[in-house]
């Protein structure tokens, strides 16, 4: 009951001050500061020639969250993550563009008038990479939970069977089935793709696999750097500052059309590398040197 | 043997002092040797313990992933580990919710049960719990919360670092090596303590015999002294008390043994003035003796004859005094046999004429006739065995002897026997008379006991002879004389 209250509190501040809102000034809803944040802000700046004002929104209650922006007055919002995409999405009267977001679509329905740039990275552009590291690849084995994971798993199995590559996809329902079904499709693959899904990325079951992939000399394809640092042949990611700057050009162009310009939601455009040298030579893989020179150090 | 103990116990120093180091060298050792195997085998319990919770957390890491994904396959990789270290009877894995994952080993009877009874005990940290016959260690398996969203996957910095408990582990530690690690480490200890009692004893002695060897060294110098009149100088080791009173001891010693050589001079000198004295008195006595018989024998023998004279010429004149001269002559005769005895008396002429033996048997002989005692003589030939002076103070000896009979013994038998021993002559006189207390006697001084017994102890030594009195009140006195020979027998 408080909530709702809060909500049209909310509601009603916004559309009051919306009426006298103009041009040029973003306000970037950050719920907190990380570092891939602050470098997607710098892409979004660099990208983007509106006055860009943060708003730090961790610890705040909706109603104060709407005061503050309605105080700011901006043309468009900017929201950083997916908690800040949740509190300010039901603002309609001001462009929202969102960016460093994984999955927008568990947020967003396709209705809402909200543009952005998620951190996914291709699947087609992804698997391209993976098989100019491991060319010799014909099988993946990828665990996922159908709930979390499912719509990109499908994306993906697609993507693959265009390249060429089959994925053999285990289910689970619970974290703790992770090693078993990693344990299960290792003799069947030639190498483990693992996805962000935290059902299956567990400390444990990462561990489980590193070991796996070390003892039965089967590649992990990695999704994070960290991953790579721990044991992971390869890794293909967003680039934040990338992220920010497509996210920049696309406020531009919103705040261009006078903030009509409907909702445009897209992948990352670029993809970095990174490739871990020493579990390459270990497992004996020649990695090719066209992506050894893009990949990062 | 315990009697003969106690006796040295409280007879020797050196067995007290020894027996008392040896009381404190056996309750510092056994003290000692006590708190080492408390300590060692509390070291050992901890080390095992430490060694228990050591392998419980290690294993509690290495089973995450069984424990996590509840495999059995996996846990039993991690378990095997596990049982293969030495002293692990067995052991079970839990998960959150108790339910047992996997048992293998020997897990006792009595703990499971404990845990049964008690329910599930989800334990935050690792912890261990002793039974008679094994340990009990337990530990939590721990992992990290991970990842709220698929997105912080991607952002490390918004990992959630929050641990939580998804099972539990105890590992079975069998105490056995502990109790023979344990028992090992006593019997060394006894080892070590029975070397440094030997050793401890071995110095005891020697500390014991430092102390009391001198002491004994002072007790027989003491004692040397006592007997012997002089000692040698005792050592002084040390500058202790007991150093002090052998420096002491060999003053004393020395002061003594100055006195004792004066005396014996003194002793000596007194020896040959008595001896002189008797020499002079001897000399005087036959100087008397010559003069008795020469001058006033002559001159009586020479009245004697005139008296005689006049008596013939009297009684052929028909006087009446020649009766008178007749009495006058029978006086003079009487004069002249006093004279005579006086004169033996005083130089036993006999002495010289025919020898000792003969000048004994005349002496016993005059005694029978003046005292009217028996005498029984048992008389071996003593003649040219002695000295002529040895043979006057044996004389006088027996003179002596006789006359004290006669004098004091009221006695009615005397037994003399004179035999020739190897190289000495042994005298001795029995009578039946009244005796009298020896110690007595020489305790008296010499106003009230004479110059009697001193004479004969005197000329006893004169002749280096042994001189033995043995009496008793009411029974008797047997004289002893035992004087070795200067002369070969004839």
């Amino acid at each position: 009951m408080r909530r709702f209250f809060s909500h049209i509190i909310f509601l009603f501040i916004l559309s009051s001050f919306g009426a006298v809102a103009h041009g040029d000034t973003v306000v970037a809803v950050q719920n907190i500061r990380i570092r891939p944040f602050q470098e997607a802000m710098r892409g979004f700046k660099s990208a983007s020639r509106s006055e860009v004002k943060d708003l730090v929104i961790s610890g705040m209650t909706d109603a104060k969250i709407a005061r503050k922006i309605a105080q700011l007055n901006p043309d468009l919002l900017l929201a950083v993550g997916t908690t800040s995409l949740s509190k300010i999405k039901t603002i309609k009267n001001i462009p929202i563009v969102y960016m460093m977001i994984l999955n927008p679509e568990s947020i967003l329905t396709p209705e809402d008038p909200v543009s952005g740039v998620s951190i996914h990275v291709p699947y087609e552009m992804q698997i391209n990479i993976f098989l100019k590291i491991l060319p010799e690849m014909k099988t993946v084995g990828l665990v996922y939970h159908p709930d979390r994971s499912g719509y990109f798993v499908k994306k993906a199995v697609n993507a693959a069977k265009k390249a060429g590559v089959d994925i053999l996809t285990e289910v689970i329902y619970h974290p703790k089935e992770g090693p078993a079904k990693f344990q299960h499709l290792e003799p069947r693959v030639d190498a483990f793709w693992i996805l962000p899904d935290i059902s299956v990325i567990t400390p444990e079951t990462v561990n489980f696999l590193l070991l796996t992939s070390f003892k039965h000399r089967k590649p992990i394809l990695s999704f994070s750097e960290k991953y790579v640092k721990m044991g992971a042949l390869a890794a293909v990611t967003m680039d934040p500052f990338d992220i920010g700057m497509q996210a920049g050009e696309l406020a531009e162009q919103i705040l261009k059309a006078g903030g009509n310009k409907g909702s445009q939601r897209m992948d990352a455009r670029k993809a970095v590398i990174f490739i871990n040298d020493k579990i390459a030579e270990k497992f004996g893989i020649d990695i090719d040197q066209g992506i050894r020179k893009r990949a990062r150090p | 043997m315990d009697f003969s103990l106690i006796k040295n116990f409280n007879e020797k120093l050196f067995v007290k002092v020894f027996v008392l180091l040896m009381g404190l060298i056996f309750f510092i050792s056994i003290s000692f040797t006590a708190l080492f195997v408390r300590n060692q085998a509390n070291a050992e319990t901890q080390a095992l313990i430490k060694n228990g919770m050591v392998l419980v957390k290690v294993f509690a890491d290495t089973s995450v992933i069984g424990v996590y994904s509840e495999n059995r396959e996996l846990l039993n990789k991690a378990v095997a580990g596990v049982t293969k270290v030495e002293g692990v009877l067995g052991v079970a894995v839990y998960n959150a919710d108790g339910g047992l994952l996997t048992q293998i080993g020997r897990t006792p009877a009595v703990e499971a049960s404990t845990i049964n009874q008690e329910g599930f005990r989800p334990w935050n940290t690792p912890y261990s719990m002793e039974f008679k016959a094994y340990y009990v260690f337990g530990s939590p398996v721990v992992i990290k919360a991970g990842f709220l969203t698929d997105d912080a996957l991607l952002f490390e910095t918004m990992s959630n670092d929050r641990e939580r408990i998804i099972g539990f582990i105890n590992i079975f530690l069998d105490r056995k090596n502990l109790i023979m690690q344990v028992r090992a480490l006593i019997l060394k200890s006894i080892l070590i303590w029975i070397i440094f009692l030997v050793i401890g004893s071995v110095v005891a002695f020697f500390l014991a015999r430092g102390v009391t060897q001198p002491l004994y060294r002072l007790t027989e110098g003491v004692k040397t002294l006592g007997e012997a009149g002089s000692v040698q100088k005792i050592s002084v080791e040390t500058e202790d008390e007991i150093g002090r009173l052998a420096q002491a001891f060999n003053q004393m010693s020395e002061s003594l043994s100055k006195r004792q050589s004066a005396l014996v001079d003194s002793e000596k000198t007194l020896r040959f003035l008595s001896g002189q004295l008797f020499k002079a008195q001897e000399m005087e006595r036959k100087r008397l003796s010559i003069e008795l018989h020469d001058e006033l024998g002559q001159g009586l023998a020479l009245l004697k004859h005139r008296f005689r004279l006049i008596e013939t010429i009297l009684s052929k004149d028909g006087h009446s005094a020649s009766g008178e001269c007749k009495d006058t002559i029978q006086d003079i005769d009487q004069v002249i046999e006093n004279v005579r005895r006086l004169s033996r008396d005083l130089s036993p002429s006999i002495l010289e004429d025919l020898g000792l033996s003969a000048a004994i048997s005349w002496l016993i002989e005059r005694f029978q006739r003046r005292y009217n005692i028996q005498v029984y003589l048992d008389l071996d030939n003593i003649d040219f065995l002695f000295s002529i002076e040895e043979q006057t103070n044996i004389y006088r000896m027996f003179q002596e002897i006789f006359n004290n009979i006669g004098k004091h013994a009221e006695a009615s038998l005397v037994k003399v026997c004179v035999k020739i021993e190897q190289d000495s002559v042994v005298f001795v006189v029995d009578d039946d008379g009244k005796g009298f207390d020896v110690e007595e006697a020489k305790n008296l001084n010499i106003d009230e006991r004479g110059i009697g017994l001193a004479a004969l102890d005197e000329r006893a030594n004169m002749l280096r002879g042994v001189f033995e009195i043995q009496s008793q009140v009411q029974a008797g006195t047997r004289i002893e004389l035992k004087v070795p020979m200067t002369k070969a027998e004839a």
